[in-house]
């Protein structure tokens, strides 16, 4: 016998009506001070809601009605003894139990840096892989039509240095990605306050401005340029940035929804630099690829890292913003490259197209160096 | 007057020689005694959730929601609202949330699968998108029509469910044509939008068979919006004036060019600042309009009082951000108890009628959908 008091609201009028009620293992038993046994139900006929902290237990009845009580213990001995809720006292005891908070603290936080490092990129890798190029060939068309508007003017390289660098181009293209070779075309345009700088659409075009042609001294050093955008196509960094950045904007839609808008301004950092992170990774990749295509030709990554230093050089008051930049600081990239030559020299074989990962923060990167940005 | 048959509550006095009847069934009206008591009296909210307590029920709910992939989401959205109702109590007695996990899980479902077509189509169809974008906003005075519903239906107090009544033609006047017609205005319109939003909402609601009534103005709209808009810019410009000096200071003495660094700098340090000062005037708007909406509604016998201040609204949100910031989110249960508590004990009910004379009407449909696509793109509505 379970005895407990409770508010009872009949449902009709916001009444409340004290009631003395009792659970003799089958039926719940209604009885207040004008009449014994009111009301009663049978145990499988009423619904109580799950404990919740230190919130009034509801019980709801079959009429209707509406069962509230501060008794949470007779309650609980209640649900202890018909098994109702059984699936629900679990949440309820990992709330009241601190060490188990304390572990979904921690659980959480290993969960988030698992579903951020790991399982957005290769999920997003993963889908990304199977999607041709042309899918994208709307929206670059587009941007480029915008950038069009905006900065580039026509090229005015002669038509001769066109050829030679289109050759250079198509080595590049059916170096790193022979397969889709047909699916690869380079575009010229004069940068204007663009300047010198190099970048890839994800349906294949690689826009080249011809200050950065200038400012190459050698065909090399354009076919490391070419081979980092090439690469930013071949592996989809754009497609894969889009998928990543879906994936966090969930997560964080996740993890803000049913809070107040304080979280949902908050997030705005944490956001920026993940995505930020995951475009650094995909400018390593990139890099990457290029260094080993110059050392497989026997070239070393000479060329392009010298590309990059003058690029570098041409903008000296470019911004060092580290984690809330684009891409990875300059110096960063050269040494990087660097270690890559050493590395071809220790094992003499460069292994080629199997990126060990780095650091795994990374996005999308369409342009060589973010000086644009 | 109160129809025994029926059930229905009604407010009027029938003539001297007559006998009151049921407009319904016909049958005679009774009168409840005690409905309109003389001196009107006060209740003030009571808010007892702790933020001991709510970070623990957040956390597992997290941590859950994560595991699950977003699965749990609707399960974790269910035991917050009944944990914040039924900490949340008038004269004694707690709210209620009645939500059903699985109705706002099919919600949650859908408008996942909206955002994921919008956002992938945007990429590669631009075009395509746009005309999804315009579909979306063609469907959302539906999702808010629904949300508004869901939200009262499944709401009780003394086991009497609040509704919402609003007609689906006026959401669309509300979140389609004025919202449209908006740009059209140069946004003056805006205070009026906003206002009008406030009415579909306030004006619309119902305690079982008790309907509300909003005597709501547009003019404290425009107060507020002016006001609020002129201490913004005033901050603003004291802001920039300062963080140009500044700037000034550091470039002298790096040595460097201005240019890039300027523009750059300028640039971000002028938009963080522009969203830090929106967002904190949200608050202050919040407090000014709806001090001005909750007085201007009645609901049977019943009148609101909220007495919530700019001052302490602003500062609650300020702190409330670096507190969230500072603690990397886990300050987020806090946060939210903390504001919720500030503007539960500042409302408060003055009822001529007693608290435990009103009628409930019999229930109807319900379904989450809108439920989760305001809660998804953030709508705030109501407190």
């Amino acid at each position: 016998m379970i005895h407990f008091a409770a508010d009872y609201f009949d449902g009709k009028t916001s009444r409340a009506y004290p009631v003395r009620a009792v659970f003799d293992g089958t039926a719940l038993v209604l009885s207040d001070d004008m009449q014994e046994n009111f009301y009663n139900a049978r145990y499988n006929s009423i619904d109580i809601d799950p404990a919740l902290g230190t919130t009034k237990r509801s019980i709801r009845l079959p009429n209707g009605a509406l069962l509230q009580t501060d008794d949470r213990g007779a309650v609980n001995a209640i649900e202890t003894a018909t098994g109702i809720n059984r699936s629900w006292n679990w949440v309820h005891y990992l709330e009241t139990h601190w060490r188990a908070v304390v572990a979904c603290v921690f659980l959480t936080v290993a969960a988030l840096f698992c579903l951020v490092y790991y399982a957005i990129p290769h999920a997003a890798n993963y889908a990304a892989r199977g999607v041709p190029l042309h899918v994208t060939g709307a929206a670059s068309k587009q941007t480029l039509k915008m950038f069009d508007q905006r900065f580039f003017r026509p090229t005015a390289l002669g038509p001769e240095r066109i050829q030679e660098i289109k050759t250079v181009f198509a080595e590049t293209v059916s170096r790193i990605d022979p397969a889709h070779a047909g699916s690869y075309t380079i575009v010229f345009r004069k940068g204007g306050r663009i300047g010198a700088n190099a970048f890839a659409l994800p349906s294949g075009i690689v826009v080249v401005t011809d200050e950065l042609v200038k400012l190459a001294e050698n065909d090399d050093e354009l076919m490391g340029v070419f081979a980092h955008e090439i690469t930013h196509v071949k592996k989809r960094h754009a497609l894969r940035s889009i998928l990543q950045s879906t994936g966090v904007f969930f997560l964080v839609t996740l993890l803000t929804g049913d809070i107040t808008s304080v979280a949902n301004f908050a997030s705005f950092l944490p956001v920026l630099l993940i995505e930020n992170g995951y475009s650094r990774d995909f400018e390593r990749e990139a890099d990457h690829e290029a260094g080993t295509l110059l050392i497989g030709l026997g070239k070393g990554t000479e060329p392009f890292r010298n590309i990059l230093h003058k690029m570098d050089a041409k903008h000296p008051e470019t911004l060092k913003l580290g984690v809330f930049s684009t891409h990875p600081e300059t110096i960063q990239r050269i040494e990087e490259l660097k270690k890559l030559d050493e590395k071809s020299h220790k094992q003499d074989r460069p292994s080629h197209g199997h990126l060990p990962r780095q650091d795994l923060f990374c996005y999308n990167g369409c342009t060589l160096t973010s000086e644009t940005r | 007057m109160v129809c025994g048959t029926c059930n229905v509550a009604y407010e009027y006095a029938a003539p001297e020689d007559q006998p009151a009847c049921c407009p319904r069934c016909g049958s005679p009206l009774t009168l409840v005694m005690n409905e309109f008591s003389a001196t009107p009296k006060r209740y003030g909210f009571e808010f007892t959730a702790t933020a001991s307590e709510y970070f623990r029920i957040w956390i597992v709910n997290l941590f859950l929601t994560i595991i699950s992939l977003g699965i749990y989401a609707a399960w974790a959205k269910v035991r917050t609202r009944r944990y914040i109702w039924a900490n949340t109590s008038l004269a004694g007695h707690p709210f209620t949330f009645h939500g059903r996990p699985t109705a706002i899980l099919k919600g949650n479902l859908i408008i996942a699968a909206i955002f994921i077509a919008y956002i992938t189509l945007k990429k590669f169809e631009p075009v395509v998108a746009t005309g999804l974008f315009l579909v979306f906003g063609f469907v959302f005075p539906f999702l808010v029509y629904k949300s508004l519903r869901f939200n009262a239906h499944n709401t009780s107090y003394r086991n009497i469910r609040f509704r919402f009544l609003g007609r689906l033609k006026d959401s669309y006047e509300t979140y389609l044509l004025f919202a449209g017609i908006l740009p059209c205005t140069l946004f003056i319109f805006f205070p009026a939008w906003q206002f009008y939003k406030k009415k579909y909402f306030f004006s619309n609601l119902a305690y079982g068979l008790t309907r509300s009534s909003f005597s709501g103005r547009k003019g404290p709209f425009y107060k507020a919006y002016f006001f609020t808009s002129l201490a913004g810019i005033a901050v603003f410009a004291f802001f920039s004036w300062a963080g140009s000096y500044w700037l000034e200071q550091i470039s002298a003495s790096a040595g460097v060019s201005a240019g890039t660094l300027n523009m750059f700098y300028t640039f971000f340090f002028t938009s963080f600042l522009a969203a830090v000062i929106f967002y904190t005037l949200q608050a202050a708007i919040y407090s000014l309009t709806m001090n001005h909406c909750w007085s201007e509604t009645r609901l049977g016998g019943l009148t609101f009082r909220s007495t919530f201040t700019v001052r302490r609204l602003v500062y609650i949100r300020i702190t409330n951000v670096l507190a969230v910031i500072f603690s990397l989110g886990l300050l987020v249960p806090w946060a939210k108890i903390r504001r919720l508590r500030y503007i539960l004990e500042n409302l408060s009910i003055v009822s001529a009628q007693a608290l435990d004379t009103f009628h409930g009407s019999p229930g109807s449909d319900l379904s989450a959908l809108g439920d989760a696509a305001t809660d998804f793109i953030g709508i705030e509505i109501g407190l």
